[in-house]
């Protein structure tokens, strides 16, 4: 029995590592924390998958679980001065400016996804991990599809207003 | 490039390929899943029940009292004239400091034929029977229902006590608690027990 949870569980952690730790990520903005975040939700989410087995519920529970333990981790380490800023894809070769330019524009981003309420943060995130769309945030995160659209709005902009 | 577009390169972010194997590494030494765990919803629910079950408990153990108010159980609360004291029948209780009361009615046991207690100071309905009563009893407004019977029993044995027709001291005259020994039967006459020896095929295991 145990054998056969353990390939289930094997099955989810390979499909849902990346969501993970992106939800981490896209709170901490460090990798290293991220993936300690992400490996914890994993080991909670493991202690009870009888009761996650299904697949969306599996997800559900894991993003939440990231996302509150990333904000507590978050808090608790708010006196951290070193936060990782770089991007993970194989940035082409550019000229300095263009690599400072787009720092200044990242850390302006992240600025005002910090800046927007939880509920409108964890929204915009989603549906920017992984191509989600606004039925998959909704089942993500247990809230109807419509709540989900008008979040999703007004993050936009509230962060079109900020950037621009 | 759109907010979201910059947003989705923001988050394309990978985990390092070691991280989904360090996962395993600390779930292969944890404890296999539970199939039940106690969570904060079942604590919760405990509590709740606990909580109604006393609540229950409580109201149940006072709704005898307030069924007192049910038809033919006569727990008239207003306050009437003064009925006539103790009947006739009953003799007066003896000289303050006897070291008497008149009985305290016991558990209230409702019925055809209760009689009414009113602990209230002030004036009672007609054929109440009015009790003296300590500070520490039940408060004022309070109406003790009294099987009338019982009421008369107690009565009797209080008064009859104290007018010496009933002895209590037999009660405690320790003969009456004497173990006696029982009487040894008479000798006993029983035969002897004959046991016929076993043929030769039986008693053999087959």
């Amino acid at each position: 029995m145990r054998e056969e949870l353990d390939r289930e569980f094997e099955a989810r952690l390979v499909e849902s590592s990346t969501l993970a730790f992106r939800v981490a990520y896209s709170v901490l903005r460090h990798r290293e924390d991220a993936e300690d975040v992400a490996q914890e939700a994993f080991t909670k989410a493991y202690r009870s998958f009888r009761q996650l087995r299904d697949r969306d519920r599996f997800r559900a529970w894991l993003v939440r679980m990231t996302w509150r333990l990333a904000i507590d981790r978050r808090r608790s380490e708010r006196r951290r001065v070193a936060r990782e800023l770089v991007h993970a894809v194989a940035a082409p070769l550019v000229a300095t400016d263009e690599i400072v330019e787009s720092d200044e524009r990242a850390s302006r981003l992240w600025a005002a996804i910090d800046a927007l309420p939880e509920k409108l943060r964890v929204v915009v995130v989603l549906a920017n991990i992984q191509e989600h769309d606004v039925a998959d945030v909704a089942a993500l995160l247990g809230l109807p599809a419509g709540t989900v659209k008008s979040r999703l709005f007004l993050a936009r902009q509230r962060l079109r207003e900020q950037l621009t | 490039m759109t907010i979201d577009d910059e947003l989705k390169r923001a988050l394309r972010v990978d985990p390092s390929p070691e991280f989904v194997a360090r996962v395993r590494m600390r779930v292969a030494h944890e404890a296999p899943p539970s199939r039940w765990r106690f969570t904060w919803w079942a604590a919760a629910a405990s509590v709740a029940a606990v909580l109604v079950l006393a609540v229950g408990v409580g109201w149940w153990a006072s709704a005898p009292r307030s069924r007192s108010d049910a038809p033919g159980l006569t727990a008239n609360r207003e306050p009437g004239p003064r009925g006539p004291e103790p009947s006739p029948r009953e003799p007066e209780p003896g000289p303050k400091g006897s070291g008497l009361r008149r009985p305290d009615p016991g558990p209230d046991r409702p019925g055809p034929g209760a009689a009414r207690i009113d602990r209230r100071p002030g004036p009672s309905g007609p054929g109440a029977r009015r009790v003296d009563r300590g500070p520490d009893d039940a408060g004022p407004g309070e109406t003790i229902l009294v099987d009338a019977r019982e009421v008369a029993a107690l009565r009797r044995l209080i008064f009859g006590a104290q007018d010496g027709r009933i002895d209590l001291q037999a009660l405690l005259k320790p003969a009456l608690w004497e173990v006696t020994e029982p009487v040894p039967p008479e000798e006993l006459d029983i035969e002897s027990i004959t046991i016929a020896p076993l043929e030769r095929s039986e008693g053999v295991r087959q």
